[in-house]
Formats: C-alpha cells, structure tokens, sequence
C-alpha cells in the first residue's frame, strides 16, 4: 500500500495528470460549447477518433506534423458539420445523429486505415509525425514544478488555453452571448433576430474543432500512431466531465481533472501485482459514481 | 383507417427510397475503391441467397442482432438514451457459461434454466442505471455506457480466474453441456429453437405495445416526459419497467445466442451486439417488426460483405458506410416531409 502511495505523490505522477487529461479536457470543453447552444454533441468520441486518424494520414504522406494537425481539426470540424447539418436542416435528432455517427467512425477509420496501409489493427507501417513537445523557459528551471509543468506536448499546452479562451469567448463576446441565448430560449432568441440554426451550427463546428485537438493530441502526442479504437471511452467520460460541471467551463474544466487524475492513478495501478481487467475499469468506475453523486446533490437541493 | 394508412405508405416509400440512395452510394465507393467494383456489388447483394449455409448464417446472425434492436427499441421508445445492451450481452454471458457448464437437468429444463437466469440477471443489470435515471435523474446514457466497460472488466475478470478451462490454449470457458445447448431445427445449419423464442418475444412486444396501458405509456413518455406523471403511472415505475424489460431481453439474446452458436465461451472483448442492437432500433423505427426486419436487413447485409471480403479487395467494414446511409437517411424526417409537402402542393390536406 505504502508503495503505491510513494508512487502517486511523485512528480511524475502529476506530470500524467496532465498528459491523461489533456484529450478529456479538449473533448469536454467542445461538448460544453455545444450543450451551451442546446444541441449537446454526444460523437465526440467518433469525431476524436476519425481526427486522429486524419492526422496520422496527413501527417504521413505530407511529412509535417502541422499539416497533419491541420488535418485533424478540419476533419474535426467536418464530421461536427456533417452532424449540424442533419439535426438542424434535415431532422435528425441530434442525440440519434450522434450515437449513429459514433458507432459509424468505429469501423469507417478501419476501412479508411485499411485502404491506406492495408492493416486493420493500427498506422504502425506509415512513418506518421509527431506533434512536439516543448520545455516551458524559467518554469522549467524551478524544481518539482518545472518537472510536472514543463515538457508537455504543445497540445496539452493549448487545451490549458483553451480553458482561458473558451471562458472569454461564452462570456465576453457576441458570439458567446448569442451560444447562451439560442441554448437558453430559441424562440426568444430568434425573436430578438438572432439565427437561431446558424448560431448552433457554428457551435456544433467548434466543438468538432476541440475534438480534432484531441484526436490529434491522441494519435500524434500520446501515442505516435493511430490504432483501433484508440480513443477507447475517452469522450464519453469528457460528456460525464460536462454534464457534472453543468456545462460551465471552470466546473467542467475541474471535473475533467477529476477523471484524468483516476484515468492516471489506473495506469499507475496496473504496473502493480493487481489484475489488469478490473484496474482499467478505474476511470469508468470514477465517472459512474461521479454521475451518480452529482443527480443525487443535485436532486436533493432541487427539493429544499 | 385511411390516416393511418397514408402515413404507413409514406413510412415504406421512406425506407425504399433510403434503401436505395445508400444502394447508389455504396456502389460509388465501390466504383472508386475497388478493382472489380461490380463484381462486389453483385457478390454484396446475392451471395447470401446462394447457399443454404450462408442464408443459415444470416438467420444465425440476425437472431442477437433482433434481440438486441428490442431490447434497445423499448428505450428508444420510452425517450430513454440507454446503450447498456453491450455490457448486458457480456455478463450475462458469463452467467450463461456459470449454468451451461454444470449439470442441471434434461435437456429442455436446463435450457429453461439457464436463458431464465441470463434473463433475470440481464434486467437486474439495467435496472442499476434505470433506478439512478428514475430516482435521481442521472444521465443514463453516460452511466450505461461506463457500465458496458466495467461490466465487461469485472467478467472478463470471472472468465479468466474462475471459467477458464486450463486445458485448452486461449480464454476459453470450459465446454457447455448438450442439455443445455438448443436444439438445431434446419439441418446444416445453426439454425436453433431460439428463433422460436425470438418470434414469440417480437409478437408479444407487438401485443404490449398495440394492445396494453403498458405500451400506451411507452409511446406517449417516448413523445412527453410528463404524460406518465398524469396518467397514474409514476415515471420511476415506467423507466423501472422499461429498463428491466429491456436488459431482459438483452440478456436472453446473450444466451440464446451463445447455446445456438457456441461450444465455449470465449469472449475476450465486448461483443458488439448491443450497440448493434441501437442502429437495428433505429433502423425499425423503434418498432417491434421493424427491428426484427431490420435484423434480418443488417445481417443479411453483413453476411453478403463477409462474404464479399472474403472473395474480392474489398475489406468487410465497408459495410458500415452503407449502414451508416440506411440508419441517417431513415431517422432523418426529410423525405417524409418532402412527401407531405408535395402531397399539399398538390392540394391534398397535410396533418403534421
């Protein structure tokens, strides 16, 4: 027991905190922008997963990591696009659209991956890029800190400021007040002359934009290929992260670290002499009793 | 009467029209990625009709897949987001595998005994995140879906530390008895009597939903959350229910499936089934018929690109494009308003 702890109070631990959470912070922010606007994008799991896989390919065959970055969020924003289109224009439900779609990009990034390299398991034979990491100057030299902060892939970097720039953009900007309006009340919004389908269009597309960061961040800074499935639940907990932080930046942002940090304690975990099955259901565990904890305050405090 | 049948027809000249937009797309990514694009088409399309066996195996395989699109329909239905089927599918299969392998009597009993079980404990699982949904308003979509992954650890766990059969290389569950495995009712096939079960389940949630108060409320909280509250039905025991139902019927599809098909048990990661289960629903409009004709769609559509893979360049998961065309173009509303539009324009009355 006592190793284990050691273990989890090492700078390397919390070092992970912040690799293990950067794809569920990315993937929970879109989901927040979106929920915001009414039209809550369940795929971020598909979207994240047909990104990653965008990045590799491009990644490969352009030998740039920034093309292949590029890649990712445009096929981010596609597929949320795609989505926009047939909730809002052609009357899908939106919660439909987006099981549908999830299920969809399971197996199309395995035809897609295996047209281009002829294997259905992973990208292992395309000499994909890597996005970078970098050593953060001055924060770097301090001790311990410099160690948990310092680093990072640039993504993990840009997730954190995203955090800044979503916060502004829901609250300081036009754009951010009409999201909250059509979310709050369409009819009012509309009333007002707002276009209503436009605004949750273009939140739908920068959710799918987050969830591009975090395909690429999946297959080209976590890992350096693409493989099945590899996004593995991870946008599923980032809508559990979402729905427990009501949809607000700072909460979710919170609860997202709240996941990452067992998402990590789990990956430590397996190193030990404890079977591997139960231990990878960790994280999902922590996000079950998590829901749970959260319907039942919040159902209490609704009463009194 | 006539109302009625308007919209049914406009329900049938939708699906057609879907059935052949994602024909015409299919055929376009055939065009461009394959080397003998017609050839694969042909082979898609008729192969499963060629042979006793391969039409056997789109039977074999659209008897899970039916079971799933029920168990998931009745959700759909109810306007609960539940995509527990997949977990329910594995650990009851691993119930299935506890009762299989030991001796529980003649061979129509153990059976019995063995689906029940499954059953039961099938809808016990799903009624976890029915009571947090009913009670507390817990999203139930994201608590099945953590619970599908932790279903799966904890039997996975079972599997391999108490079924395991050392004896045989690979996780594999000691072998399930023959008075517990179901009868094969076509010869050279896999055919069992669990399409009789499946038949008999269809036609009773097509009683249920036509013919009780049960399946009244179903439909009516599907379209308002609030109608059970005034109806004098709680809507916790309507999600109760309908979750308890529905994870009853998941599992029973896990067992049957598993005595029709298999000699162990030898799942080493989720299935699939389940989350098939949603797109049959979806594909058959979340009604009983519909899923069953939709499983039968789907798998004879599976069962043709298996096959097709096997004999052309074209690998099996290019089906999920022509499934993905079918599921969309079947939720999406947009031929049926167009349909209704044209039938206004041209001067008939439209009931919205």
């Amino acid at each position: 027991m006592n190793d284990i702890l050691a273990l989890l109070v090492t700078p390397a631990f919390f070092y992970a905190i912040l690799r293990v959470t950067t794809p569920i912070l990315f993937a929970a922010l879109g989901n927040v922008i979106s929920s915001k606007a009414g039209v809550s994008n369940i795929a971020m799991e598909g979207t994240m997963l047909t990104a990653s896989l965008a990045g590799v390919l491009a990644s490969a065959y352009s030998k740039s990591a920034l093309i292949g970055l590029i890649a990712a969020l445009l096929v981010g924003i596609l597929f949320s696009a795609f989505m926009a289109y047939l909730s809002l224009y052609l009357g899908t439900k939106v919660i439909m659209a987006g099981i549908a779609l999830n299920l969809f990009a399971s197996s199309f990034t395995v035809y897609i991956l295996y047209m281009f390299t002829g294997q259905k398991g992973n990208s292992a034979s395309l000499a994909s890029k890597q996005i970078p990491s970098v050593k953060l100057p001055l924060i770097d030299k301090i001790p311990v800190i410099g160690e948990v902060f310092s680093g990072h892939n640039i993504l993990v970097y840009v997730a954190l400021l995203s955090v800044v720039a979503i916060y502004i953009m829901l609250n300081k900007t036009k754009l951010g007040t009409h999201i909250k309006a059509v979310g709050e009340n369409p009819a009012a919004a509309a009333s007002v002359g707002i276009k209503v389908r436009r605004v949750q269009f273009i939140s739908l597309c920068l959710s799918g934009l987050l969830a591009g960061f975090g395909g690429a961040y999946m297959s080209m800074g976590y890992l350096s290929m693409f493989t099945r499935d590899m996004i593995a639940g991870r946008g599923w907990i980032a809508i559990a992260a979402s729905a427990m932080g009501r949809s607000m930046v700072i909460p979710t942002t919170i609860t997202s670290f709240l996941f990452g940090i067992f998402s990590a304690i789990g990956n430590v975990l397996q190193l030990q002499n404890i079977p591997s099955e139960l231990i990878t259901t960790l994280p999902y565990v922590a996000v079950f009793i998590g829901i749970v904890v959260y319907s039942i305050r919040k159902s209490r405090g609704g009463r009194s | 009467m006539k109302k009625l049948n308007i919209k049914a027809k406009n329900v049938i000249i939708q699906i057609l029209t879907a059935i052949g937009i994602a024909l015409i797309i299919t055929l376009l990514v055939l065009l461009v990625t394959s080397e003998e694009p017609f050839y694969a088409f042909s082979k898609l399309l008729t192969a499963p009709l060629t042979r006793v066996r391969y039409f056997g195996n789109v039977i074999e395989l659209m008897i899970p897949l039916a079971f799933a699109g029920l168990s998931a329909s009745l959700l759909f239905r109810s306007g609960l987001f539940n995509m527990g089927g997949e977990g329910i599918f594995y650990i009851s299969g691993i119930i299935t595998t506890v009762l299989a392998t030991q001796a529980l009597g003649n061979g129509l009993i153990h059976s019995f005994i063995v689906i029940l079980a499954a059953s039961l404990f099938g809808g016990l699982i799903a009624c976890i995140s029915g009571f947090f949904k009913a009670k507390y308003d817990a999203n139930e979509l994201v608590t099945s879906l953590m619970l599908n992954t932790i279903l799966f650890g904890v039997g996975f766990y079972i599997l391999k530390t108490r079924l395991k059969d050392m004896s045989v290389t690979g996780v594999a569950s000691a072998p399930f008895l023959d008075t517990a495995k179901l009868t094969v009712m076509v010869p050279k096939t896999n055919i069992t009597t669990g399409f009789l079960l499946l038949l008999l389940l269809t036609g009773t949630i097509w009683f249920i939903y036509k013919k009780t108060k049960l399946g009244y409320m179903i439909k009516m909280t599907g379209i308002n959350k609030d109608f059970a509250k005034y109806s004098g039905m709680s809507f916790f025991a309507l999600t109760m229910i309908v979750h308890f139902m529905s994870g009853f019927i998941a599992g029973m599809g896990s067992s049957v499936h598993l005595l029709s098909m298999y000699d162990r048990f030898t799942w080493s990661a989720l299935p699939g089934y389940g989350f098939d289960g949603c797109l049959v629903a979806m594909l058959g409009k979340n009604h009983p018929i519909g899923a069953f004709v939709a499983a039968f769609g789907l798998s004879y559509l599976r069962t043709g690109s298996d096959i097709m893979a096997r004999s052309t360049d074209v690998p099996v998961e290019m089906v999920a494009i022509v499934e993905m065309a079918l599921v969309l173009l079947i939720t999406a509303d947009f031929i049926i308003t167009y349909l209704k539009r044209k039938k206004a324009l041209a001067g008939g009355t439209v009931n919205e």
